[in-house]
């Protein structure tokens, strides 16, 4: 079968359509051709690797998990509209196609609205700053992400109502409690 | 030469991408690490002053993050930020041109700066470089001699440096091309099959 071409030789296949008869017989050196048709290998200079500090600066965008964490610690529910009793002589799931629930992460309040319609839940979200915070660009719902239409409010659909959700705002991640929709019962007498 | 330290990223960009959608920040990590390169490497060829290059690196990787809900197809995230790159790296030098008033010249010179086949070409060095990445270290070394070394060097220099009988080289060598080029086959070029067909 003869010696294997040499990268040189390889080379001469590629580019001036060269002839060598040990191509026919050896499937290494087809196999090496093959690739260095595909990718231009040797051919093409090495990608250049950019200074250390500045992959730490890009990997430094994401939104780092521990303080994501943080915050979480300091979120509360401040409003819920499920936890409050019916008037008196009202009976039945009255109240419960809507409902309203608020929380407070620092100087952020997440407002939101849900309704339940006949196929599906329909929320719009909404959440307040002070002027010197950055807005919140994204609601995470479970793994879905929500962007704000023209008017700042987050509106989407979705058949079961979402227990976990969050928002991004600047460089945190705010994760909300996990919420529950099963409406509490009234208590007993 | 080497191939830098052998990471295990057996994953694809859409498995990356949707990690990334989930908050994980180690996958941001191991994008930012697979794609650095091949960034950085297009602002420099736009002929970007060290700093304007910093800007363009940058500015890429914060574009992408500010756009992640828009992305619908992350298996073409390699092509979304070349293309990203290039029309940072162009605006970057209008806006340099713009101060010294030689905006004509770089409008004229953007077209050779960066053409489509470069940029390509580039996005498959990239390709294979992780790919290269992706198998044992020992392949890695031994391809790495063959293919890249500055110097050709015979089978027996090359065995010599692996410290194996020359006359196993060859199975070996093809083992690895085997395993680089499933690798390849995997990231989602169908070239490297199509063009071995026509080798045969």
């Amino acid at each position: 079968m003869g010696k294997h071409l040499t990268r040189k030789q390889l080379f001469e296949v590629i580019k001036e359509g060269k002839e060598f008869p040990h191509l026919k017989d050896c499937p290494e050196c087809r196999e090496a051709l093959s690739l260095l048709k595909a990718f231009y290998m040797a051919e093409m200079p090495r990608l250049a690797e950019p200074p250390r500090g500045w992959v730490d600066k890009a990997v430094a965008i994401f939104p780092s998990e521990s303080k994501a964490k943080s915050w979480r610690e300091l979120v509360e529910m401040v409003f819920d509209s499920w936890t409050i009793p019916h008037p008196v002589g009202v009976r039945g799931s009255g109240g419960l196609s809507e409902r309203r629930i608020q929380f407070r992460a620092g100087e952020y309040i997440f407002d939101m609205r849900a309704e339940h319609r006949r196929q599906d839940w329909l929320f719009v979200a909404q959440i307040n700053r002070p002027e010197n915070l950055p807005a919140a660009s994204v609601v995470k719902v479970g793994k879905k992400e929500i962007m704000a239409d023209a008017a700042g409010l987050f509106i989407w659909s979705s058949k079961r109502p979402p227990t976990r959700l969050g928002f991004v705002t600047g460089d945190k991640i705010v994760d909300l409690p996990e919420l529950a929709w099963k409406k509490p019962l009234p208590p007993k007498r | 030469m080497t191939f830098g330290i052998y990471l295990y990223m057996p994953r694809t960009d859409k498995e990356i991408w949707q990690d990334i959608l989930d908050g994980r920040e180690t996958a941001w990590k191991n994008l930012v690490e697979k794609y650095k390169a091949l960034i950085y490497t297009i602002c420099l060829r736009a002929g970007l002053s060290m700093s304007d290059a910093a800007d363009c690196f940058q500015h890429t990787w914060v574009s992408l993050y500010e756009n992640r809900t828009r992305i619908t197809d992350p298996s073409r995230l390699s092509a979304w930020l070349v293309t990203t790159t290039k029309r940072e790296a162009l605006r970057i030098r209008r806006r340099a041109a713009a101060m010294v008033d030689m905006e004509e010249d770089v409008q004229y010179a953007d077209k050779a700066m960066l053409p489509d086949e470069l940029l390509e070409g580039l996005e498959r060095q990239s390709l294979l470089e992780n790919a290269l990445k992706e198998i044992d270290p020992r392949c890695q070394k031994l391809l790495a001699e063959f293919f890249f070394a500055p110097e050709e060097k015979s089978y027996e220099e090359i065995a010599a440096i692996l410290g194996i009988n020359p006359s196993s080289l060859g199975p070996i060598r093809r083992r690895c091309l085997e395993r680089l080029k499933n690798k390849l086959i995997e990231s989602g070029f169908p070239d490297v099959r199509k063009v071995e067909d026509e080798a045969l």
